[in-house]
């Protein structure tokens, strides 16, 4: 497997939010997932790499290239999903795929018929009539008609139905079949990562607080639930994160191994989701709720 | 650059024809009323508004919000900017040839006879299109930069400096009996009499101004952010 996009020590400052060192590699043959909560700076960093931002500081290589080139070849190489698509609004979809085909030399006709039979797509409905969910459909079905070998996908998911959600991530697992392609997709539902993605990066307020493949990611980690005790007691140096409720505390912790025999008899150990260390980490644990 | 030059025709062919039509209608009235009106007067009622045209397309694709899209899609940054200028040219070309044909249509039916091309006053040409294609020239880096907020600030400016000029014009009269007004009228005439120089002068006044503006703009593509 190799990098098809790194990402190194890249700075964008907006004054009031600022995205800061990020490290970052998506490889071949896998789905690298970018979680974060909304304004944790997913979209920003989507945009560095397509070159709509430029960076403040930091490099960006795409297929071992210089991203800062401005490389007609580089991005022909390169689909990608925008959050909320603003498409031309009055070209039906059949017009956006011909529109679209004349940018990639490698367009594939056959393909984009067999998306927009698989999204149910109405061809000859303008942009601005479909639906929130089938605006989107038709962004990933110009996304994936041209072979390309790095797709950029921002909130992939967002707006579509559960059942066309699914297929859209099995698309996604058809693509990685070839080892020489990637995703990367940045979303805030967790569970369309846990379901496809081998890789993980997650954003917090514009850091990059983890990154890694996923299953050791989330083996390294574990959840812990019980009483006040657990915060003073020697989980506390592990800890990074936690939340306090009425019912007890829970933390997340670093380095699931060995952490059993530090537990408290009445503590339960649980594996965290993606959607845990999402939410746990780097939270302070608050007091609780008074009622 | 072709695909990028057929994607505006498809996309904003109506705000391209559109302006053509009013004109040639506002242009064939006039010619009609007066064939033997100086063609300037028809290129200038073409040329006032069409090398605006693609910065209206540029305002359009940003208030619709591809901008971002396009700039995304394989084509560097620099095509886009280049563009626009070929638009300019091209849409200005196609101005000054219909201007002509309009101005040899007229001219010839008043005469009732084929007049023949070159009796046309190629002056105005030079007199008009150029500068206004200079016209276009300037406000193109702001607009590229900050879009219809740029435009506004471009004419902001140009309005200071005219205020500014005419200001010093008033604090440094010329002789009494010159005149900044005749003096101007005198450079016009002067120009009128001896087109080969106006053009070539126009010509190169054009050509530098133009590729500044493109350097410009360039610079000022290149750095914004979407």
């Amino acid at each position: 497997m190799k990098n098809l996009l790194e990402i190194r020590h890249l700075n964008k400052n907006y004054g009031s939010f600022a995205l800061q060192n990020v490290d970052l590699d998506v490889r071949s043959g896998a789905i690298t997932g970018l979680v974060g909560a909304n304004g944790a700076g997913k979209s920003t960093l989507l945009k560095l790499v397509l070159g709509l931002l430029p960076p403040d500081s930091g490099e960006i290589f795409i297929f071992g290239q210089d991203a800062m080139c401005d490389s007609i070849a580089l991005r022909q190489r390169i689909g990608f999903v925008q959050e909320s698509p603003t498409l031309y609004s009055h070209l039906p979809v059949r017009e956006l795929g011909r529109m679209v085909a004349s940018f990639y030399p490698a367009w594939n006709e056959a393909a984009f018929k067999r998306l927009c039979s698989l999204f149910e797509l109405p061809l000859k409905t303008p942009f601005s009539k479909l639906s929130q969910g089938t605006r989107m459909k038709t962004a990933l079905a110009l996304a994936l008609s041209h072979d390309a070998d790095l797709l950029l996908l921002d909130e992939p998911t967002s707006g579509l139905d559960p059942l066309v959600r699914r297929e859209v991530l099995e698309l996604l697992l058809e693509v990685i079949q070839d080892e020489n392609k990637a995703v990367l997709f940045s979303t805030h539902i967790t569970s369309d990562l846990d379901r496809v993605a081998g890789h993980v990066a997650i954003l917090k307020n514009g850091q990059l607080v983890l990154a890694g493949a996923k299953d050791e990611l989330l083996e390294s980690w574990a959840l812990v639930k019980g009483g006040e005790e657990l915060f003073s007691g020697p989980l506390k140096d592990r800890c990074r994160g936690g939340q306090r409720t009425e019912l007890g505390l829970t933390l997340l912790c670093e380095g699931a191994e060995g952490i059993k025999r530090l537990l408290p008899s009445d503590a339960l150990l649980e594996r965290p989701s993606l959607e845990d260390l999402v939410y746990f980490h780097g939270r302070e644990p608050e007091a609780p709720c008074a009622h | 650059m072709l695909n990028l030059l057929k994607r505006d025709l498809k996309l904003h062919w109506c705000a391209m024809v559109l302006p053509y039509v009013i004109v040639m209608l506002v242009m064939g009235a006039i010619v009609i009323s007066n064939p033997d009106s100086a063609l300037a007067v028809a290129v200038t009622m073409g040329a006032l508004v069409i090398p605006f045209l693609p910065m209206a397309i540029h305002l359009r694709e940003n208030s619709q919000g591809t901008l971002a899209d396009l700039v995304a899609l394989p084509g560097s940054r620099k095509a886009l900017v280049s563009l626009r200028y070929i638009e300019a040219l091209l849409f200005s070309a196609v101005m000054v040839s219909l201007a002509h044909l309009d101005t040899w249509s007229a001219q010839s039916a008043a005469a009732h006879r084929f007049v023949p091309f070159d009796v046309l006053d190629r002056t105005g040409f030079a007199l008009t299109t150029m500068p206004l294609l200079i016209c276009f020239a300037y406000p193109m880096p702001f607009t590229l930069r900050w879009n219809g907020k740029g435009l506004a600030v471009a004419f902001a400016i140009l309005y200071v400096l005219i205020l500014g000029i005419i200001g010093l014009m008033r604090l440094f009269p010329l002789k009494e009996h010159v005149g900044y007004s005749r003096a101007f009228a005198r450079f016009v005439m002067y120009l009128m009499d001896h087109p080969g120089q106006a053009t070539s002068g126009f010509l190169a006044l054009f050509l530098v101004l133009f590729s500044v503006s493109y350097l410009l703009s360039l610079k000022a593509f290149s750095s914004r952010e979407f």
